[in-house]
């Protein structure tokens, strides 16, 4: 953290105190009002948006949700603000999460218009169910606290308060989190991330910000009816955060205020509040997609870029993997007939393997032998057709993906899956998932154990990129590293899971004979460490160096199985890769 | 219910759910072709539909509205295309945005001429709009009668050009690998030009079709844009047909849940809408695990 930080947070509360003096009127009091409920609201949006990748179309509705509730706690109830603005923020956050809940799994375009419905069906029952929200003649004489001046006070303050606990937790290792299932749900699941529960998550914290924004709503002017809660509303928003950065921290809050007085100047008239947005939305989207913030972030950015120094960490891999005390005798990893077609086509059939613990097994085959579908039974990313996978003595039947990470199964990928959006420590970073133990609450408001726990993991990941060799290039970004070095930033990756056992798809694919010789060191580090390692690969000077078992597939089947030297004599592995003329019949 | 409301109410729903069907259509042939639709589809229809009003009442006859409104409607999804597809492409959801800021400025160009304030369309076959012919002993709206008489005939011409002409293959064979397409010589980009056009062509027909039947105000679009894309959804998004027989279900859903409750009966499509794209986005009538 800079030491000016202090300073200038000491710069805004001075700023926000004499802003409603420094204006002319009145009117620009409640225009400042109306300005930082929707920074609320926006900051909110942008943790869906900007962070975990999804779009709401329909958040008038939980807006609407927490003005309501504490419109109807504090008229018909009597209760006090204090009470009713957080239980605002609870219903609108209850919304969401049961919209989230089953709406989750379905994606972009399908989830942009279940919120389009959402939306309507909120301001549907705002209208109509006249008994209890007064439709479209309203309700009348909401408490309106602290005059003009004083309210803004309170509003802005917890807008302070709640892009300062933003801050913290996208800052964190949550917000990483949810970049990096954004940018792959796929790798973010081998890491052992269980991606419905953080999306779920952050439609319910997006949520409960817009139901708080919209508490100071209903009790900026003593009035609410139906016809504030609009599609227009909601997509009103998504311009804000679109002008201001979607995914910078201080977007929401600069496009919220541009466009709050770029509207009012331009019109004057609440009913005008709408016009321009298809214009500016437009037009932002396609020369500025970054926003205003986010553009300014990148030039700054470039600039500050050169000062990484490279990090020198001595590696006691012993301390950094120590994995759960593995309690099984035998196998690590045994899979019995596990069988996987596609549409007629046999990918996999009734495979049994054995994986014994701290062997290097190499699994080879032609192309088109099953060997990724192989890897993606076992890590639970397709389901098998037959058969099971035991893993220390217990199957692994109906656990997904991270529920398999969770154990101790790691993986890298054929075709790299880094996080674009995080830089090679945070990928790293993000790898370390499953051994988290502070809590969403504690990422938000930086308490010591969350900032310990980021600490020691930070430690941690650069000292698993120093034992993979590319810690100087912790700094950038994932997706500007050469080839060689993103295959490294993976296993790096998979490394911190602690894993048992990592499975590695074509790890020397590509590499050229240096990094070939790097990564044969690499791995056989990992095994004197007593990590098991399976791979698929081409390479046979490779595998045939470093594997103490070598098993072989051809279409689907496994055909042989021994030492390399074993592997290398076999007449049936000799005729899958060479061919035979009689081939076909064999197979049958 | 008498069997002839029952019936009546039946015309009634067919008839608005093919316009939910067209709509859909044109969402439909754009997602195929270009991975992006129009969000503003329904602003599309809405500015069709208030084109029309105008011309018809400066006396201008029926079909020549049509032409001048699809013509115009037609240019329309050219720029459409220009500047809120192409710019932003098809791999983040920028898309969604952009087209709906596309729309919201129709909106609110349409304020500008139109006002705020809900308009009636007169009958598009002379007479009154609730004029009745009875058919078999019962009395059936004309306008409905009509609206599903042209939605089949406009149905017709598009199965043609999708199903019997070059340029339907060729769109078939950009939506399934643009990459090979444009390898055998289909311009990709016309294709994309042209599919936006179809889709505004749609949306500016069903307007004119809806515009009797409903009232219009600058804001109409979104609810006909979201039930176009409900229609899509219960039809599996993969056949024309499909989607035709799931805008017309939406449209007797809808018409029957006002029946049953007058205070909430809006609210029924739209949580049939919540649901099915929750529970089948693959569609009503096909295989849950194709999801």
């Amino acid at each position: 953290m800079s030491p000016l930080r202090p300073l200038v947070w000491i710069a805004v509360v001075v700023v926000l105190y004499v802003l409603p003096s420094a204006l002319p009127t009145q009117y620009f009091t409640l225009l400042l009002q109306t300005a930082a409920y929707d920074t609320i609201v926006v900051v909110g949006l942008n943790l869906l948006v900007g962070f975990s990748g999804q779009i709401s179309l329909g958040h008038a509705g939980f807006f609407a949700i927490g003005a309501y509730t504490t419109s109807l706690l504090t008229t018909s109830y009597g209760l006090s603000l204090w009470l009713t603005l957080p239980a605002a923020g609870a219903f609108a956050g209850a919304a969401g999460f049961l919209l989230a809940l089953p709406a989750i799994r379905t994606k972009g375009l399908y989830l942009a218009m279940i919120t389009v419905g959402f939306g309507f069906v909120v301001e549907i029952l705002a209208q109509r169910w006249v008994d209890l929200t007064g439709g479209t003649m309203g309700i009348y004489a909401i408490p309106q606290p602290f005059g003009p001046v004083g309210y803004f006070y309170l509003v802005a303050g917890v807008a302070v308060a709640l892009q300062l606990a933003m801050n913290h937790l996208t800052g964190s290792l949550w917000g990483k989190t949810l970049l990096a299932l954004k940018g792959s749900e796929e790798a973010a699941q081998s890491v052992g991330i269980r991606v419905v529960r953080w999306k779920v998550a952050a439609f319910g914290v997006s949520a409960v910000y817009a139901g708080i924004g919209g508490a100071f709503f209903g009790h900026q002017s003593g009035y609410i009816n139906s016809d504030s809660f609009t599609f227009g509303a909601s997509l009103y928003y998504l311009v804000a955060l679109v002008i201001g950065g979607v995914g910078s921290n201080y977007g929401p809050v600069v496009g919220t205020v541009f466009l709050a007085f770029i509207t009012h100047f331009s019109a004057g008239l609440y009913e005008q509040r709408f016009f321009l947005l298809g214009g500016l939305l437009l037009f932002t989207l396609v020369f500025l997609p970054d926003g205003i913030v986010g553009t300014l972030e990148k030039w700054l950015k470039r600039r500050r870029e050169t000062r990484l120094a490279p990090p020198e960490v001595e590696v006691d891999l012993a301390r950094v993997l120590a994995a759960p005390a593995n309690g099984h005798e035998g196998a690590l990893l045994e899979t019995v007939e596990l069988t996987k077609h596609y549409a007629g086509v046999t990918a996999v059939e009734r495979v049994a393997l054995t994986i014994e613990p701290g062997t290097i097994h190499a699994l080879i085959g032609p192309n088109g032998a099953g060997k990724t579908t192989f890897i993606n039974l076992i890590t639970g990313r397709i389901p098998a057709d037959r058969g099971r996978v035991f893993y220390r003595g217990r199957h692994l039947d109906g656990l997904a993906t991270p529920d398999r990470a969770r154990l101790g199964i790691a993986r890298t990928f054929q075709n790299l899956q880094l996080f674009p959006d995080l830089t090679v420590l945070e990928n790293v970073l993000v790898g370390f998932h499953r051994h988290g133990e502070a809590t969403l609450l504690e990422y938000a408001l930086g308490l010591p154990r969350a900032r310990r726990e980021t600490a020691r993991h930070t430690g941690q990941a650069l000292a698993l990129l120093s034992f993979v060799g590319i810690s100087e290039l912790a700094g950038l970004r994932a997706t500007e590293l050469a080839y060689g070095h993103q295959k490294l930033c993976e296993l790096a990756r998979a490394l911190a899971v602690k894993p048992d056992i990592i499975l590695l798809d074509e790890p020397v694919a590509g590499a050229n004979r240096t990094e070939v010789d790097r990564i044969v060191q690499i791995l056989g580090r990992l095994r004197a460490a007593g990590i098991t390692i399976l791979l698929v690969e081409h390479n046979m000077d490779f595998v045939m160096r470093i594997s103490d078992r070598v098993s072989v597939l051809n279409f689907g089947e496994k055909i042989a199985e021994g030492t390399p030297e074993e592997v290398r004599a076999n007449p049936q592995v000799i005729e899958a890769y060479l061919g035979h003329w009689g081939a076909a019949d064999a197979r049958r | 219910m008498s069997p002839e409301s029952l019936i009546q109410i039946l015309v009634g729903g067919v008839a608005v759910g093919s316009i939910y069907a067209l709509i859909a259509q044109g969402f439909y042939i754009t997602h195929r072709t270009t991975l992006t639709l129009n969000f503003g589809q329904g602003d599309f229809l809405m500015l069709g539909a208030f084109l029309g009003l105008t011309l018809v009442k400066a006396g201008v006859p029926i079909l020549f509205t049509a032409l001048i409104v699809v013509a115009v409607l037609a240019a329309l999804g050219v720029l459409l295309e220009r500047v809120a597809i192409r710019p932003v492409g098809h791999l983040t959801l920028s898309w969604v945005l952009t087209t709906m800021g596309f729309g919201v400025i129709i909106q609110n160009v349409a304020t500008a001429f139109w006002g705020k304030s809900s308009q009636s369309f007169p009958s598009l076959v002379g007479g009154k709009v609730v004029d009745v012919i009875r058919v078999a002993g019962v009395g059936i709206v004309v306008e409905e009668l009509f609206i599903i008489i042209a939605s089949i005939l406009i149905m017709g011409g598009y199965l043609f050009l999708l199903n019997r002409t070059l340029t339907g293959k060729a769109l078939a064979a950009v939506a399934f690998s643009r990459d090979t397409a444009a390898l055998l010589g289909v311009d990709v980009r016309r294709m994309a030009i042209l599919v936006y056009v179809i889709a505004a062509i749609l949306a500016a027909v069903s307007g004119i079709l809806v515009g009797p039947i409903t009232s219009l105000h600058p804001f109409m679009g979104v609810k006909f844009a979201i039930k176009g894309f409900a229609a899509g959804i219960m039809g599996g998004f993969m056949s024309p047909v499909g989607i035709w027989v799931g805008g017309i279900l939406l449209g007797i859903i809808e018409l029957f849940s006002n029946l049953i409750s007058s205070q909430f009966g809006d609210l029924y499509p739209f949580l049939i809408i919540i649901l099915v794209l929750i529970f089948r986005p693959s569609g009503l009538f096909r295989d849950p695990t194709a999801r």
